[in-house]
């Protein structure tokens, strides 16, 4: 059957760009809109995806876990700035460089741990970090020698959380974030493309395929596997810098939860694991689907029907469908609906089955 | 290459569609009032109530042809959009956001509980609207220097400092021993540091009545209360005082009552006579006391009147959170007609200088404070035995004599 | 600490090792034989402690008596998991596994959210503050039956996988799946009774522990990390494994509020657990070893 192909590559690159041009100018055009703040948690969202997918797709190491690396940024830049003074954008490379420092700390010991060891490793990493920090200031209170510290304001709020000051301007303040974190997801895409072109991406693929035979040809695991997760808490941690600079209160509960590492190890798993723009695909269907659902609201007589409750459902479901029957996610399955051999070389996930 | 521009598009097309909201905005010829409440989740059962009382006050403004606005001369009728934020704080953020930057909401109505609201209320105070809540009364929320955030719920120091005032008459009456040891344990949230301060706070005003003994927090969601309740015995207080949600609430004091603990008095701060509480403890649940913002046997005029259109309305009573969202909801339409206006800043004013009185809060009398929250006192109850339950402070509301301390045979 | 306490909180750490030990009997199992790590565990606690609910506020049932109609319904539910998601995926990686049940986990979750709501529910019976005096200490009714209850499942079960003939198949399936089949073990119909019957031990441990502990469809989470703990503890390999493994973590549990915030003592098990899995290597090695392809 012969099928005619349009210039794909002019196509596509006129899509992209116009595209891109939009939600570039979209914000000026409409001041202040919902649309906005979607927008933002969107990208933020997308970069988490991207992210975990480092660790998760590319090295294959499915973590439970980075929820700590979200809180730890998002604190160093309140604490910091509390205590400081320092201006909130200043502190983004340091939280991004204590998330990264704490990621090699857990990382280390637990990434010599096979599979799912280290996913339950990851659980328990994340749940005891929350834990840690919640209880932190309380802690702090009863050693002497520590006790300054928390004594004029708390540390990590404990359960009280720190509010961040609000800026007199915040519409202007709003929009300049939302182009920060347009541009912090094009760079986090770009890290993530560049990754899959150099040796580092090669040597990760190549341990995820099969550790012993990587191994054999002198690629150092543990190295390579700890680096990986480094590059992914990192990223992740100047996500919650942003996140507490643009939402301005931040609880420990919240922000090391484990709803929140298991939302960064669903997008990518539904958009399609180890693929470049599968973690993407899976964060923008992940925020607005939940966007929808949230807001829609049927009433039949006596029957009043709340969606909101179908948004992990869904992605439950998802996640059993996409496991059972295509494990290459939305993207997979796309791939599958076109049928083009090019396209399935380009974008073959990095984990094979079995 | 393909897949690049599908996703730009996906991304695209995804965020635009929430734009067809902006031509959904309500006409102007309503005044419209959002709220974000938690529907489902851990505290669905709060948030229905909450529901429950926006909207039997909604019906009854709307009943009477509207808000009257001076400044356009004639009454406008309310629309309330109520949105679910799911008990979670993120969500919730959300939700303001869209209500505020989509649906063009003119005011803001609180939800329910502390952490969320210690959330949600960033928005409020970032697009300067004026918001008002029954469901949040941790003292944080409102030290932050806000100017739009107003509550009609007293803080939770004042909580403990309720349930110590109401010792120390028992105290002079002999009841109870000067001094008196307590042990406070609390939740990991500020609604249970607040509790576990004031405590502290109001023993070191009265060093001579009140010692803390045992003063720890506790993880939400405890399933093992054995640690906690040692610790408790070991401390060999009088008192037992503690702050927890209902679902702990139960599983500490079932335990309190298998391990056969005893203290002269026990609270659980604002728990206590919650139908949901006695159900699952029975006789453990006797001669509690609890501290409330709220009691649907007090005896005014405001509440009776509200006990008696809630119950009317939905063949059930009401508990504090149906009280104090409806009475949020009344104090914010009195203040838009005392502005005159829809203008928010000057609505906000109004609010900051309102008096009413009487009201169905404790004492009569809505007036904020200058950082917006509520100074009223609570009510104080009692559990007792066969599922009843007695005010027993302040004076001029009590009921009955409080039984104090706890008979020893139970 | 009075002589009189401390042996309370010994025994109150033995009961309590009791009620750990049911809850991860049936994690042990499945994980034993199908090296699958069951994220689900935690879900089907959580359903049936529902169902127990249910089976007691609407009938009336002695709630003692609900694990009897309990868990032949899960022991159903379990083999019809094992077909439509285990068997489907028999060759993937274990992660796959783990992510498929995580999966199935969050579908039960919000199930019972929307048919429950989030409320929070408790069963209350007559038995429920029931204590009784040994030596002038108070004991719960409710946690001696779960202890006896659990002891009485751990000689059962460790009888059925030594006497009997399916038992000794799935013994044999968790030593060399290859090997047994060679012998002539049916893997496949013993996998799903193995299945089976782990799930009908985490429906066990689901009512049991309803009588205990009020519960919402989030239930069973920390509990199933305090699960992955012991059975990495003790239980890999034999059922008294996570007898023992369990009787640990309740003393160090108990033993750790001494100096610990009580707020911690979570904590102290997710510590535990990522210890024991980092420092514990020699049990792990040889199941780690099978697990690589």
């Amino acid at each position: 059957m012969k099928r005619f192909y349009p210039p794909r590559t002019l196509l596509a690159w006129l899509v992209a760009i116009g595209s891109l041009g939009m939600l570039v100018i979209l914000p000026i055009l409409f001041k202040g809109s919902y649309w906005q703040t979607l927008a933002f948690i969107t990208f933020l969202f997308v970069s988490l995806s991207i992210s975990w997918n480092i660790t998760g797709g590319y090295a294959g190491q499915v973590s439970f876990g980075h929820s700590t690396f979200l809180g730890l940024g998002a604190f160093a830049t309140a604490i910091i700035t509390l205590r400081t003074g320092l201006p909130a954008p200043f502190t983004i490379p340091i939280a991004g460089f204590l998330a990264m420092v704490y990621g090699f700390l857990w990382g280390y010991p637990t990434l010599r741990l096979r599979g799912p060891y280290f996913s339950i490793a990851t659980i328990g990493v994340g749940e005891a970090t929350r834990l840690f920090m919640t209880n932190l200031d309380d802690s702090l209170r009863n050693i002497p020698r520590l006790k300054e510290l928390v004594k004029y304001r708390p540390l990590t709020g404990g359960a009280s959380g720190l509010t961040l000051p609000i800026p007199p301007d915040i519409q202007s303040y709003a929009l300049k974030f939302y182009y920060v974190a347009l541009l912090f997801m094009l760079g986090v895409l770009a890290v993530s493309w560049w990754i899959r072109r150099s040796r580092f991406g090669l040597a990760l693929f190549a341990i995820n395929m099969d550790p012993d035979a990587a191994e054999t040809l002198g690629v150092s695991t543990a190295r390579y596997n700890v680096l990986a997760l480094m590059v992914s808490a990192f990223l992740v941690g100047v996500v919650g810098s942003l996140y507490a600079q643009y939402f301005f209160f931040i609880d420990p509960r919240e922000m090391f939860s484990f709803q929140n590492s298991i939302a960064m190890v669903l997008m990518p798993i539904i958009g399609g694991i180890g693929t470049l723009w599968g973690p993407v695909l899976g964060a923008v269907v992940f925020k607005v689907v939940e966007d929808r659902l949230l807001t829609t609201h049927l009433e039949w007589g006596p029957l009043s029907i709340n969606f909101v409750q179908f948004n992990l459902l869904l992605y439950g479901l998802l996640l059993v469908l996409i496991i059972l029957f295509e494990p290459g996610g939305v993207l997979g399955l796309l791939r599958r609906m076109k049928g083009s051999r090019l396209l399935k070389r380009a974008f073959t996930p990095a984990r094979q089955k079995g | 290459m393909r897949n690049v521009a599908l996703s730009i598009a996906a991304l695209l097309v995804g965020v635009v569609s929430p734009m067809a909201y902006a031509a959904d905005a309500p006409p102007p010829s309503h005044i419209v009032i959002g709220t974000a409440l938690p529907l489902t989740g851990a505290q669905s059962r709060e948030g229905g109530f909450f529901k429950k009382a926006y909207e039997l006050a909604l019906k009854e403004v709307n009943a009477g042809g509207g808000i009257m606005v001076k400044e356009f001369g004639k009454k406008i009728p309310v629309t309330f959009i109520i949105y679910d934020d799911k008990s979670d704080p993120t969500t919730s953020v959300q939700m303001y956001e869209k209500l505020a930057s989509a649906d063009k909401v003119h005011f803001f109505l609180g939800g329910y509980a502390t952490p969320l609201i210690q959330a949600n209320t960033v928005v409020a105070e970032k697009y300067q609207i004026p918001y008002v809540n029954g469901g949040g009364a941790g003292g944080d929320i409102y030290a932050r220097g806000m100017k739009y955030i107003f509550g009609l719920i007293a803080d939770i120091s004042r909580c403990s400092a309720t349930l110590m005032k109401w010792m120390a008459l028992h105290q002079d009456a002999g009841k109870l021993p000067k001094p008196l040891k307590i042990a406070v344990v609390g939740e990991n949230t500020s609604h249970g540091v607040e509790f576990r301060k004031g405590v502290e706070d109001g023993s070191n005003a009265a060093p001579a009545r009140f010692r803390v003994v045992l003063n720890e927090g506790f993880e939400l969601n405890i399933k093992d209360a054995d640690a906690l309740l040692q610790k408790v015995k070991a401390s060999g207080a009088d008192v037992f005082l503690a702050d927890a949600r209902v679902s702990d609430y139960t599983t500490i004091q079932r335990r309190y009552t298998e391990l056969g603990l005893y203290h002269l008095v026990i609270s659980y701060g604002p728990r206590g006579p919650e139908k949901a509480a006695r159900d699952a403890l029975g006789r453990a649940s006797d001669y509690i006391v609890a501290a409330n913002w709220w009691n649907k046997d007090m005896k005014d005029k405001p509440s009776q009147a509200f006990t008696k259109k809630y119950k009317q309305a939905y063949n059930e009573d009401p508990e504090w959170f149906a009280a104090l969202g409806y009475e949020s909801t009344r104090v914010l339409f009195t203040a838009i007609t005392d502005a005159g206006t829809l203008n928010r800043a000057k609505v906000r004013d109004t609010l900051a200088k309102i008096k009413l009185s009487p009201e169905l809060v404790v004492g009569g009398v809505v007036q904020f404070g200058p950082n917006g929250q509520i100074q009223n006192d609570y009510v104080v109850t009692q559990n007792l035995p066969d599922g009843k339950s007695i005010i027993v402070y302040p004076p001029n509301l009590a009921t009955a004599k409080a039984v104090v301390p706890v008979p020893k045979t139970k | 600490m009075a002589a009189k306490d401390f042996v309370s909180l010994v025994i109150s750490a033995i009961l309590t090792a009791g009620l750990y030990a049911i809850m991860s009997y049936g994690l042990a199992l499945i994980y034993g034989v199908m090296k699958i790590i069951n994220l689900a565990h935690a879900g089907v606690i959580m359903l049936s402690a529902y169902m127990t609910f249910w089976l007691v506020t609407a009938y009336h049932l002695n709630p003692f008596l609900a694990p009897l109609i309990v868990m032949p319904t899960f022991f159903l539910v379990g083999l019809a998991m094992q077909q439509i998601f285990i068997r489907p995926i028999a060759g993937a990686p274990p992660i796959s596994s783990l992510l498929l049940l995580f999966g199935v986990w969050l579908i039960m979750q919000n199930v019972a959210y929307l048919i429950f709501s989030g409320d929070t529910r408790s069963i209350f019976t007559e038995y429920t503050l029931l204590t009784i005096k040994v030596a002038d200490i108070p004991l719960s009714l409710n946690r001696l039956i779960v202890f006896a209850v659990g002891i009485v499942v751990l000689v059962a079960l460790q009888l059925f996988l030594s006497r009997t003939y399916p038992g000794r198949a799935i013994r044999a399936l968790a030593a060399d799946s290859e090997a047994a089949s060679l012998v002539g073990i049916n893997t496949g119909r013993i996998s799903m009774l193995a299945f089976g019957l782990g799930i009908s031990l985490a429906a066990l441990a689901g009512s049991l522990m309803s009588l205990i502990y009020t519960f919402d469809p989030d239930f069973g989470r920390s509990h199933l990390l305090k699960s992955f703990c012991i059975v990495v503890l003790g239980g890999l390999e034999s059922i008294i494994g996570v007898a023992l493994g369990s009787l640990v973590l309740a003393l160090v549990e108990a033993f750790s509020v001494i100096w610990l915030r009580a707020a911690l003592q979570d904590f102290v098990s997710f510590a535990l657990l990522v210890l024991v899995l980092l420092v514990m290597p020699n049990g792990l090695i040889g199941l780690i070893r099978r697990q690589t392809r």
